[in-house]
């Protein structure tokens, strides 16, 4: 309740997770609240400025940019929870068990390949990683994940080993509690923290590199409606349509924007180690 | 003898979380030219604040009022600029903690020239040498070296010799030390008090020591101010409170101190802590720890009372202020 | 000296698992390489010539000598579809992308240093809000669509700046610079703001350190005791996270350079990604995963500059 308390105090932090709130509400009913079908395409009404029949505008083939924004929040939303969703899947138990057993395994292999991992530039590894899965939605959340996970695996080892020390897991190792046990339910909920203020910082990031994906081409493919593939398909029209890139575009920022707000919302009230 | 600093009804509050709190209320203290005064008193009871407050170096949610005259002029008049021209130039502070009191990254040289150089207008070849002559004169060994090296190849004490040298850089007036040995092994305690001393006779500086260790005072100061819970609770000179300790506080403090042919067990110790800021007892503040607290004790704060030279917040001595 | 030395031991182990890791990734493609890259319609004497040049043939382990045999001295194999070396591609490729990082750092630190100082010197007024929410804001704006609302105002509404006509420096200076603008806002504008935070995090701790008063205590003024006492020790962190910029900065460069039709590294990635270049693409990440290892190394190396404690070995927190 305290905890809830002094969040509600953290104006930024609620802005950031109302965005958050809205975003979900919007993907959710995307169907009530787009007026037009997203791939409905009408050649009386291409690349016509935002008017109050097409808020946003259309585009090329006349689509109603505003309704293919309302339904690329289900991709944006699918990517900021698949891709970390991996991140986590893959990143967590390694940093667990590294920490916890740590010796060889976790100094020379575990350690190094994150070293390794992390020295591949992020977007260059996604980039590389789908280009040879080959282009869509799947290959590129698998792209995004292996490229997030060292990040897990180093935040929790982290937690791991200052936890390990503590005198309450010392004790119940003594009285001959299972590893596993420990693990799970001494270390993992007190580890908790930091890895959610990180899966929400990577959530931001992971809507960018889908984006960043999808406007290279690698990412979601057309017709399906992605904020990042509209503006591949914008970019031609600069000159003509600036609103096709604008609307698209000012969604990513917002949507980013709220995740990054409320990870420093919650870094400030979860994290005893920044000051308010 | 004259005069160079004089704290009038000093307040020094800060706004917390909790509100305001008022960490020194209403002192008074003077130091005359060539003196060293003690301020005694246990960790929290305002002394650091008290000197932070001379030097008007509180941290942006604290709040001064009083005045602080020093030669005359209430520094607390003084625009920044103009104190900035008083700090390291006519008042001098030495740090607590030699360890991290000293910037890592910067020579020993560099930081002790630095305020000559600001204050003193020479150039960097002399501000070397009085650098390098400072350094001897606080009793370094191979100073040219020293001169060169970082603060991590240094010693604790060494550092706070450091330290010193850069006090006394612009030849100041006053030097306020907050607890300069507190850190220190016992052994380099003794020579870094020596050193003091001896730069006072040299230099006919003033001090302002701040301590809770009456071993120091007994050893450093002509006269003594015991402070309790941001108030001044005792002032005499430092023969008067050894031989006559008059408020219980005072006496408490002498009693927990231990003595070479000492046979007690267990050394006397003050039950209890000092209140904290925002919760402060009604009447005396040091009443819910004293031993011979009485009715009036709770209800009624006491005035500092003058008996002879000797003043004393203490309700036991009501009668005998009176009659003076 | 011993630092150093244990330091540059400390990256063998990574490069190497950085060139198995590129290597791997040619052989993550599901299916047969050779079959993928050229498509079904080779002829059987086209797939087999490739498999050959690929060294598919032979046993993994050997296949992976080999290649880091010709890799350590240079050699990153033949470029599928140009058949002109690998190296030769990134070389011509480089300058482009070097100029455009230098300028992305430029933008970023003329921005970050003063927003990031005056933040924390003026901590909790308006300028510290109003610069750390501006710095949450430039985190969260994708960088490749700051660059198309960039051209839309200072290239196509206006035509103050071109969008593109990338030229090297020496053959026309002017055009150069003017065309490197654009680009170099669009991304420095980002790590300026990840920049502006650090440098204000980092500051905040030190300003609250007992040396900064005893520099108070000095006399110093307050922009003396910033500058010459607070920021120098605050650029420790601060310039681990420019090292660790660098990466993901050659990763947004990938778009950045896409979007101003700049012929440079990250570009090449891109074109060989969808012409199934394999053999450039994998010379090309290892080459920037080296950059990014090679850069980590010098930033540490240059604490030992900032820093004279981590010459004694006594780490940089004491």
């Amino acid at each position: 309740m305290k905890t809830v308390k002094k969040f509600l105090r953290n104006g930024l932090g609620v802005i950031g997770a109302l965005i958050i709130l809205g975003l979900i509400v919007v993907a959710v009913f995307a169907n009530q609240i787009a007026p037009y079908d997203p791939n409905a395409q009408n050649y009386d009404q291409v690349l016509s400025a935002p008017s109050s029949e097409h808020l946003f505008g259309t585009d090329d083939l006349g689509r109603d940019i505003f309704s293919r924004v309302v339904f690329g929040a289900r991709i944006s939303i699918e990517a900021a929870l698949i891709s970390v969703g991996i991140a986590m899947l893959i990143g967590v138990p390694i940093g667990l068990l590294s920490g916890y057993y740590r010796g060889f395994w976790d100094e020379w292999i575990v350690m190094r390949s994150v070293d390794a991992m992390q020295a591949f530039p992020f977007l260059i590894l996604a980039l590389a990683i789908s280009a040879v899965l080959g282009a869509g939605f799947g290959n590129a959340m698998l792209a995004i994940g292996i490229g997030f996970a060292p990040a897990f695996i180093r935040i929790t080892r982290g937690q791991v080993l200052t936890l390990r020390n503590m005198e309450y897991i010392q004790a119940a190792r003594s009285v001959g509690v299972k590893d596993a046990r420990i693990l799970f339910r001494h270390i993992l909920p007190n580890a908790l923290n930091p890895i959610v203020i990180q899966a929400t910082l990577a959530m931001a990031s992971g809507i960018i590199a889908e984006a960043s994906l999808s406007y290279l081409g690698l990412g979601v493919q057309p017709p399906t409606p992605s904020w990042g593939s509209m503006l591949n398909q914008a970019q031609t029209l600069l000159s003509v349509a600036p609103y096709a890139t604008i609307y698209p575009g000012m969604a990513i920022f917002l949507v980013v924007l709220g995740f990054n707000l409320l990870g420093d919302g919650l870094q400030q009230i979860l994290d005893p180690r920044v000051r308010k | 003898m004259t005069t160079i600093l004089e704290v009038e009804q000093l307040k020094t509050r800060f706004r917390t979380d909790n509100g305001v709190v008022s960490v020194v209320d209403g002192v008074d203290f003077s130091i005359h030219a060539g003196e060293t005064l003690g301020i005694v008193g246990e960790s929290g009871c305002g002394k650091s604040v008290t000197s932070l407050s001379i030097m008007r170096l509180l941290p942006p949610n604290g709040k001064i009022e009083g005045e602080i005259r020093f030669n005359g002029k209430n520094i607390l008049d003084l625009t920044e600029k103009e104190m900035q021209s008083v700090r390291g130039n006519e008042i001098a502070m030495i740090f607590q903690e030699p360890m991290t009191s000293l910037n890592p990254l910067h020579t020993v040289g560099r930081q002790i020239e630095e305020a000559i150089i600001l204050h003193m207008k020479l150039d960097k070849a002399e501000a070397k040498k009085r650098a390098i002559s400072l350094l001897k004169a606080v009793g370094m060994p191979r100073a040219e070296e020293i001169y060169e090296e970082f603060p991590h190849q240094l010693s604790g004490g060494m550092r706070q010799r450091v330290m010193i040298a850069m006090a006394m850089g612009c030849n100041p007036k006053l030097i306020i030390a907050d607890e300069p040995t507190t850190a220190l092994d016992v052994t380099i305690q003794a020579q870094i008090l020596d050193l003091m001393r001896e730069v006072k006779e040299k230099t006919g500086t003033s001090i302002m020591l701040i301590t809770h260790d009456l071993g120091v005072v007994a050893e450093m100061c002509d006269r003594v101010i015991v402070m309790y819970a941001g108030q001044v609770v005792e002032e005499t000179d430092v023969d008067t409170l050894f031989e006559n300790p008059k408020h219980p506080y005072t006496i408490g403090l002498m009693n927990s101190i231990p003595e070479l042919d000492d046979e007690r067990e267990y050394l006397d110790t003050i039950p209890g802590t000092v209140p904290l800021p925002h919760q402060m007892p009604k009447g005396c503040r040091f009443a819910p720890r004293c031993s011979q607290a009485m009715a009036i004790c709770h209800e009624k704060p006491p005035e500092l009372l003058q008996l002879n030279g000797h003043k004393c917040r203490c309700w036991l001595y009501a009668e005998e202020g009176e009659q003076q | 000296m011993m630092f150093v030395v244990r330091r540059l031991l400390l990256t063998i182990p990574i490069l190497l698992l950085v060139s198995i890791m590129t290597f791997s990734l040619i052989h993550m493609i599901p299916g047969d390489p050779a079959r993928v890259i050229l498509g079904q319609e080779a002829t059987p004497e086209a797939y087999q010539a490739l498999r050959t040049e690929l060294g598919l043939d032979q046993p993994i382990v050997v296949q992976y000598f080999s290649w880091l045999g010709k890799v350590l001295q240079g050699n990153l194999g033949i470029s599928i579809t140009d058949r002109v070396p690998v190296s030769t591609l990134i070389m011509q490729r480089l300058p482009a992308t070097i100029e455009l990082t230098i300028g992305t750092f430029l933008v970023a630190i003329l921005i970050a240093f003063p927003a990031g100082i005056l933040a924390a010197v003026r901590r909790g007024t308006w300028i510290d809000y109003t610069s750390t929410f501006a710095a949450l804001g430039g985190m969260s704006i994708p960088s490749f669509w700051l660059a198309m609302m960039l051209i839309i105002y200072f290239a196509v509404n206006h035509q103050w700046l071109p969008s593109s006509g990338y030229v090297p420096f020496l053959q026309n200076p002017t055009q150069n610079l003017l065309a490197m603008i654009l680009p170099c806002v669009a991304t420095g504008l980002r790590e300026s703001a990840v920049l502006m935070r650090m440098l204000r995090s980092s500051l905040l701790d030190v300003v609250s350190m007992d040396f900064v008063r005893t520099a108070k205590a000095k006399g110093l003024n307050e922009a003396r005791t910033i500058l010459g006492h607070a920021l120098r020790n605050a650029m420790v962190p601060v310039v681990t996270t420019s090292g660790l910029m660098i990466a993901g900065l050659l990763g947004g460069l990938v778009i950045t350079e896409s979007i101003f039709s700049i012929p440079g590294f990250g570009r090449l990635i891109v074109e060989s990604v969808f012409k199934r270049d394999y053999v450039t693409v994998q010379g090309a990440i290892l080459v920037s995963a080296t950059l990014v290892v090679i850069v980590n190394l010098a930033v540490d190396i240059l604490y030992a500059v900032i820093d004279p404690r981590i010459k004694a070995g006594k780490g940089a927190g004491e």
